[in-house]
């Protein structure tokens, strides 16, 4: 990206704080570019999302700017997801763009170590009979949220991998919050 | 312009491969799965000393009723669950991305258990004193936690020390919900894609 006089023009991006999933995301892009780019952590993505639209920083990566987009204030480059996402299905996907990560939020229940078996059970039960019911998928979907459900072995197992690999992106960037 | 293009990502693709590793995908490897816990049993026998054998026969055989009624208490308790409202602790503010998919989820869970979930906001210090809160109290299937990438991924990857093990206090009970995030630019950027960068 070169500058009005030529030189190359470092980019800043917004973090909703170190360590964020927003962070994650722009210290892959800053690995991937030529570009220099710097994060600016706030307190939250609200200032964050402000920043962004009066300039502040050159771009973010969050999931809760729907409203800006529709109204034109902000604009979206890219989605993080394995596949387009259907909230913004004219942009691409990083895989589309040639990048190897996805990332996601993600949301669920867990409950004290040391719960019954059979109430875990019933619970996991009941969250994936509500997670089939067509007005929830509707209202989910309307908020841009995929539904996932499923036994509680797959949460186990989806939340241990996810918190190994970000230690990894933590130890490969000497990433650590205080 | 297409050619300048192609080239810019040509460029980037060998940087790509070293950012493997940044996969933050939901999958289902094999690792570490910590799924044996325990039940808690904290009876324990402590006869007072002495040389009267026949008290502590006393004693051994009360311990042995004891611990049988609470277990048929305790089984009546899974069978009856639930049969009072269902606290759901959200460890961020009301209305945000952890919220609103809590509410909506719970609200139809309400239908299938015949009993109330009610969510309770605990944001503070970024959701960790919800987690604390939530690790504290009985594991009787009343007090849940709607967890996040947040309080049972980036924190206890990333935080140098933190009040609760996400893995070991707290037993996963169901995933809900995930999201992919936008990368966004405001309207006037000079910025059209990813790869010219």
């Amino acid at each position: 990206v070169k500058g009005a006089s030529g030189e190359t023009k470092a980019l800043n991006y917004g973090s909703p704080g170190p360590g964020n999933t927003s962070h994650l995301i722009g210290l892959m892009l800053t690995q991937a570019s030529k570009t220099p780019m710097q994060a600016v952590h706030y307190r939250g993505e609200a200032p964050m999302i402000q920043d962004l639209i009066s300039g502040h920083v050159d771009f973010a990566a969050s999931n809760i700017i729907r409203s800006h987009v529709e109204a034109g204030t902000l604009r979206v480059l890219a989605t993080t997801g394995d596949k387009r996402w259907f909230a913004f299905p004219d942009a691409p996907t990083l895989k589309e763009l040639g990048y190897t990560a996805e990332y996601y939020a993600w949301s669920g229940f867990v409950a004290p170590a040391g719960t019954p078996q059979a109430v875990v059970d019933r619970i996991n039960k009941s969250a994936n009979i509500a997670l089939a019911e067509p007005e929830v998928i509707k209202a989910l979907t309307a908020n841009g949220f995929e539904i996932v459900g499923g036994k509680p072995e797959i949460f186990a197992r989806a939340m241990s991998a996810y918190i190994s690999d970000v230690s990894e992106i933590g130890k490969k960037n000497n990433l650590e919050i205080e | 312009m297409p050619s300048h293009r192609a080239q810019a990502t040509h460029l980037i693709y060998p940087l790509l491969n070293a950012t493997t590793s940044a996969t933050l995908v939901w999958r289902t490897l094999p690792s570490g799965l910590a799924a044996c816990r325990v039940a808690r049993h904290k009876q324990q026998e402590k006869p007072e000393g002495g040389s009267n054998m026949r008290r502590a026969t006393i004693g051994a055989t009360a311990v042995v009723i004891i611990a049988a009624l609470t277990g048929a208490a305790f089984a009546q308790t899974t069978d009856t669950y639930p049969d009072r409202p269902i606290k759901v602790v959200v460890p961020a503010a009301a209305g945000g991305v952890t919220d609103t998919p809590a509410r909506i989820v719970t609200n139809r869970m309400r239908d299938n258990l015949g009993q109330t979930l009610v969510i309770e906001n605990q944001g503070g210090a970024g959701g960790i004193l919800a987690a604390e809160n939530v690790k504290r109290a009985a594991p009787d299937g009343y007090t849940l936690l709607y967890v996040n990438a947040a309080t049972h991924g980036l924190l206890p990857a990333l935080k140098k020390s933190l009040p609760y093990d996400a893995m070991k206090d707290f037993v996963p009970v169901a995933m809900a919900v995930r999201a992919p995030l936008a990368i966004v630019v405001r309207s006037e950027s000079p910025y059209k894609t990813l790869p010219t960068w």
